[in-house]
């Protein structure tokens, strides 16, 4: 049980002295290679094994943004304190809804596999009648390259439009599916594409980031919140 | 002592103290006391620190485990009287366990908590794994809850009441305390007591549970069967000369039959059961006989009447029914499936017992039961005589025993004066007749270990070896001692240098693989101040990193074992720094020492030698660190003066600003108790204070902050003893102080012993 606790702690007025300080970190360094299920929070897992490909997966990063979907009793829409405006023609950005940011950075020791997972809430301001196919690119960039087999969305604004919207997602992990965000009271006008992506990790840092982007002027589109998410698959290992 | 002459004063050589005793006289290296020195890997004694909560308060820090059921993610748990502690690996599980209160529970590091794992009924919540029997001793002088590992689990054994068993997964009883009861088989019964041969069946074995293939019969024998299969057959016999009488023309070959007669059989049945790890139950008693006359293979047209034509012999043999079968404890005692027990044809096989294999051609033997469930209470039985190729195994009771260990292939367990040992592989089947009474006094066994050449077996006054019987198929036992015993079955424990160690009555014991030694003398003095009603709490371990023997004995009163001798080999030391009911080390790479216990009075799971950030354990409970020097002689047999004292530290830190950060030398003259004199000494080279930084105080990155190993240092004190017979002196330092070792100068009272 890779339970780690620090050796001494040291005390004002002694002596300043290296070799206490190396044994408390020592004391956690000792623990690498040994770690095992009393290590890590119940939650950081991923339990549900059928969804992942690997067997287990770690979630080493989660960050989102919230802000109540964009509506109101009479539906109108617009921009409200802290939704995103998509700037048209603006190439590939990072969504900042309510102060959220959609960007992490981390460090892999071992080589392995990324699966990303990132979705965003928007509203387009076209009817309520219609189901909407975004009007925009969502994809995952890693490293600063834009995943492009895993975007979906379109730049057009014809791509506002769509009667069937679904799309099944045979491949497990890869793919975007548009869906419906059912918040309260929320009835079409709010959709959230999602896009997810496995992706080879070397050794090393990487930044991961969901961008989004519009080609072509189109209806204007806010974004309200969304999530991205990565998970962490140690090749070769079973954790 | 050896002595060098320095400016007409004798300057004796260094004394590296590192191990105290009791006596008056001994060499200048030993102490009087040693307490709550840590030997360092440099050489040198540095007071102990530590303990740390293994899992603090992680909120709000500072607070000891504080709350009321061990479900709460947030706050760590509030523990009961501490009994028991374990860790080990299971199968690649991590297990940490400990007895507090009435409740064994779990540690889940990914909860940062403890689950329950066993207790009493009470139907109160946290519901744990397993409702069951959990002796809460409280404050009794009991024995610590043993733990004993085996390879698929481990045992764990409070101070009364039947052992449990976890394997990290599922938890449950260990091993089968009671004999199920015996199954009701049925079998066929005649209706007539001598044959009728022009009735339908001939009245012989025509009733109650009489299935067979006969034609005109009415079988209820599954297709599959074809055939009954049991009973013994032979050729014709006297019913042939009735048939023949009877006119009916049967031969014995007619038509190419073999046919003959199902010859008189008796059979017996009997149940164990088996659980999920494997152990088998005892034997259940024997059941009802089912027995059968001789009966020709004679087969009757349907709707009965005329004389039978003689069929082929398999026809006429039966199928059983076992009724009536037991089930085990179905919610908790494991029981995976039953093996149902039957004679072979006993007028001619005797009474063995063998194992009735599962009903499959294929795979006649080798199936872990015949009845491979908990609930059904039928089994329909046509498995012939000639299947039954495995001898019932002859299983006692698991006995309600205190004592365990593993031994030369077997587990050991104690009751009373009763030893046993199971069968190899099935470590919760107790082999029968293999019971040893090791004393034949019928003393108490009070202890087991397992060494190199066998296991010893302990009573309060005597030592036992059982090893290996010459023949090597059994085992015997060898008296190792009629006086020296084991009072304390915890604190047994087996160092690196091969030295298997315990508490007896009068002290420590170590067995080397040839004799007993004592090896506490250098500490008898003490004994007189051991709560003896109490020592059978003491537990002990041997820590991983110094190879040290730690032995937790309840002294001067306590009511829990308050002071961890020390052997390090050579000598003794000791320490107070926590209270321990129970202790163990963890069997990792960690090695931490974890003790179930007090620290003050707050009752937890302690690791020594350790710190955590969340407690500190000097503010908690103040403890003292000292070394206090033997009286040292005069060689001269005169009364000569000792000037100055040289006392060899490694530099701890400036604790001028504060009266406790300052080592305290206290000295004694002439065998009294009564200080002298009192000098402090600074705790840094005065002389190279400039050179140092300390924490609190250096400022990151400032160019006059260093980085500095700490390293040691003289330090002189002028004590002044005029004309004595002897002196002492006492270190008492602060938290972190270090100690290498001493010299002094002395002034014989006959300057000419100078010359």
């Amino acid at each position: 049980m890779a339970w780690k606790l620090p050796v001494q702690i040291p005390r004002n007025a002694w002596t300043l002295d290296p070799d206490l300080v190396n044994r408390n970190f020592w004391a956690y360094i000792d623990e690498v290679g040994q770690l095992n299920a009393h290590n890590f929070a119940s939650g950081l897992w991923q339990s549900d094994r059928e969804q992942i490909a690997q067997g287990a997966g770690m979630r080493v990063a989660q960050v989102y943004a919230s802000l109540n979907p964009l509506y109101n009793s009479t539906h109108s829409r617009g921009a409200t304190t802290g939704v995103w405006e998509l700037p048209s023609g603006s190439g590939w950005q990072v969504p900042r809804p309510a102060g959220g940011t959609f960007e992490t950075t981390m460090y892999t020791e071992h080589e392995g596999f990324f699966w990303v997972f990132f979705q965003v809430q928007y509203s387009s301001g076209l009817s309520s009648a219609q189901n909407h196919w975004p009007g925009f690119r969502v994809a995952v960039e890693v490293d600063g390259q834009v995943l492009e087999g895993q975007m979906m969305g379109g730049g057009d604004v014809s791509n506002d439009f769509t009667l069937s919207p679904q799309h099944d997602v045979t491949v497990r992990g890869v793919g975007a599916v548009p869906g419906h965000h059912s918040s309260p009271g929320v009835t079409r006008e709010h959709w959230a594409p999602m896009v997810s992506a496995v992706h080879f990790a070397a050794p090393g840092t990487h930044r991961i980031r969901g961008v989004v982007s519009t080609v072509v002027p189109g209806p204007t589109k806010y974004i309200t919140n969304g999530e991205l998410t990565v998970f962490f698959f140690p090749k070769g290992r079973r954790l | 002592m050896a002595y060098s002459v320095e400016g007409g004063r004798l300057r004796s050589e260094q004394s590296f103290i590192r191990v105290a005793s009791d006596r008056f006289l001994t060499a200048a290296d030993v102490a009087r006391e040693v307490e709550n020195m840590f030997p360092t890997e440099e050489g040198s004694l540095r007071s102990v620190w530590g303990p740390a909560p293994w899992n603090p308060d992680w909120g709000t820090g500072g607070a000891p485990p504080s709350a009321d059921t061990p479900d709460s993610q947030t706050t760590p748990e509030t523990y009961g009287e501490m009994h028991g502690i374990w860790h080990g690996t299971i199968d690649g599980r991590d297990i940490l366990l400990v007895h507090t209160g009435g409740e064994i529970w779990e540690f889940e590091g990914w909860d940062r908590q403890w689950r329950v794992i066993f207790r009493s009924f009470d139907g109160l919540t946290p519901v744990p794994r397993m409702w069951a029997p959990v002796s809460d001793p409280g404050e009794e002088a009991v024995a610590p809850t043993q733990f004993t590992r085996v390879p698929n689990g481990v045992i764990i054994t409070p101070c009364r009441g039947r052992s449990l068993f976890y394997d990290g997964r599922r938890p449950g009883y260990f091993g089968f305390t009671e004999i199920p009861g015996a199954p009701t088989p049925l079998g066929p019964m005649s209706s007539r007591e001598t044959p009728d041969m022009t009735a339908v069946d001939a009245g012989i074995n025509s009733t109650n549970y009489a299935v067979d293939a006969l034609a005109g019969r009415n079988t209820k024998m599954h297709r599959i069967f074809h055939n009954g299969r049991i009973g013994d057959t032979g050729d014709l016999g006297a019913w042939t000369e009735g048939l023949d009488s009877a006119g009916s023309g049967a031969t014995v070959t007619e038509g190419g039959i073999v046919s003959g007669d199902l010859l008189p059989s008796e059979y017996a049945y009997a149940v164990q059961l088996i659980d999920f790890w494997g152990n088998l139950s005892p034997m259940s008693g024997l059941s009802n006989a089912v027995w059968m006359q001789r009966q020709p293979a004679l087969g009757y047209t349907s709707g009965g009447g005329g004389a039978g034509v003689p069929v082929a012999v398999e026809k006429v043999k039966k199928q059983f029914l076992v009724t009536g079968l037991p089930t085990g404890d179905r919610d908790y005692a494991n029981v995976l499936g039953r093996i149902i027990l039957r004679s072979k044809n006993r007028i001619t096989n005797g009474p063995t017992m063998y194992e009735v294999p599962l009903d499959s051609a294929n795979a006649p033997t080798g199936t872990f039961a015949t009845v491979p469930d908990n609930s059904s209470e039928i089994f329909p039985d046509n498995i012939p005589d000639e299947w039954l190729a495995r001898e019932a195994t002859d299983v006692a009771p698991m006995p309600e025993f205190r004592h365990a260990c593993m031994a030369m292939g077997v587990l050991w367990v104690a009751d009373g004066g009763r030893l046993q040992h199971s069968i190899p592989g099935r470590w919760g089947t107790i082999a029968a007749r293999s019971t040893i009474y090791p004393d034949p006094s019928g003393s108490r066994i009070t202890g087991l270990s397992q060494v190199a050449n066998g296991l010893l077996v302990f009573t309060e006054r005597s030592t036992f070896l059982v090893v290996q019987a010459d023949d090597g198929r059994g085992f015997k036992v060898i008296p190792l001692s009629k006086q020296v015993g084991c009072i304390a079955p915890s604190s047994i424990q087996s160092t690196p240098g091969g030295l298997t160690i315990w508490l007896g009555r009068e002290g420590f014991y170590a067995y080397d693989g040839a004799g007993i030694t004592m090896i506490s003398g250098d500490i008898s003095y003490q004994w007189h101040s051991w709560n003896k009603g109490r020592l059978i709490m003491s537990n002990a371990v041997v820590d991983v990193r110094t190879g040290e023997y730690r032995c937790w004995v309840p002294i001067e009163g306590s009511r829990i074992p308050n002071r961890c001798y020390i052997y390090d080999g050579t000598g003794w030391r000791w320490r107070t720094d926590v209270n321990s009911k129970a202790s163990c080390v963890k069997d990792d790479h960690t090695g931490y020492v974890l003790v179930a216990g007090q620290h003050g009075t707050t009752n937890g799971v302690w690791v020594q030698d350790h710190e955590t950030q969340y407690y500190d354990p000097i503010s908690e409970v103040s403890r003292s660190s000292k070394v206090d020097t033997s009286w040292i002689l005069n060689e001269t047999m005169g009364k000569d003066s000792v000037k100055t004292v040289y006392l060899w530290l490694v530099e701890t830190g400036d604790g001028s600003t504060n009266s406790s950060g300052q080592l305290q030398v206290k000295v004694y003259r002439d065998w009294r108790e009564t200080v002298i004199d009192t000098f402090t000494v600074e705790l840094y080279p005065t002389d190279d204070a400039d050179s140092v930084s300390f924490w609190g105080t250096a400022t990151l990155g400032a160019d006059d902050t260093r980085w500095r190993r700490r390293r040691p240092y003289w330090a002189k004190v002028d004590v002044h003893l005029p004309s004595c017979e002897v002196f002492k002196l006492q270190l008492v330092g602060p938290d972190g102080w270090e100690f290498l070792g001493m010299a002094f100068d002395r002034i014989p009272q006959d300057e000419r012993m100078v010359q």
